[in-house]
């Protein structure tokens, strides 16, 4: 009878503590919510704020997003007409940048990639016919070098422009 | 060509990854896949690119 009684006391305690488990990996869960769409917004505002500055910060926004980033928040319609609103600039370095974002979030995310497939094809047909080359100065592209991960890329192109 | 080889990823990304989705496939990638097929063939007749033959 004891024994019982101690079980059935045991069991209690476990559900307590699942449930506050539960609750602490909801309570977790919403603040990464918070954090998700944070970095998305924050992309939005400072990276990806002027087209100069998109194809600057590019490197930092495709190592930083993630398949997190992209799940449904308040600024994900906002994220995609970025995206379109690049591509469809008359900047070169900006389509760069749109296609190469878009492409990202393809990876990352495959019903935003269903849903914008169509539209980002309209860009990406054409540009295969048009031969173009994106101007960059030197310090833009010392910037973009250093911004990206490899920095022994960075060291080789620094050879051979000083070459 | 850096806005050339951005389209080729991002067409190669969304042609390939969506073919568990056969409504998608069947609207958007089938009809697009031979005017992306006719692009990329015309690019590597005129392009001396070797890299781009290759990739063709």
């Amino acid at each position: 009878m004891n024994v019982q009684v101690s079980t059935e006391r045991k069991v209690d305690g476990d559900s307590e503590f699942v449930r506050a488990a539960v609750n602490f990996f909801v309570v977790d869960l919403k603040s990464n919510f918070m954090e998700i769409g944070n970095h998305l917004k924050s992309l939005l505002q400072f990276q990806l704020v002027s087209d100069t500055s998109s194809v600057t910060n590019l490197p930092y926004c495709l190592s930083t997003l993630t398949a997190e980033c992209l799940l449904p928040s308040a600024h994900l319609a906002k994220w995609t007409s970025r995206i379109n609103s690049l591509m469809y600039s008359k900047e070169s370095g900006a389509r760069w940048a749109g296609l190469c974002l878009a492409q990202k979030t393809s990876i990352l995310s495959q019903t935003i990639m269903t849903d914008c497939a169509q539209s980002w094809l309209v860009v990406a047909l054409p540009a295969l016919s048009v031969r173009e080359y994106i101007l960059f100065s030197l310090s833009n592209l010392i910037c973009l070098s250093i911004r990206g991960t490899n920095l022994c890329q960075f060291s080789k192109l620094h050879c051979v422009l000083c070459a | 060509m850096p806005v050339l080889k951005a389209a080729l990823r991002l067409m190669r990304v969304i042609f390939t990854t969506a073919t568990d989705i056969s409504e998608f496939h069947r609207q958007v990638c089938i009809p697009n896949v031979v005017k992306f097929t006719t692009a990329i063939l015309s690019l590597a007749d005129s392009n001396g690119d070797p890299e781009l033959k290759v990739s063709v």
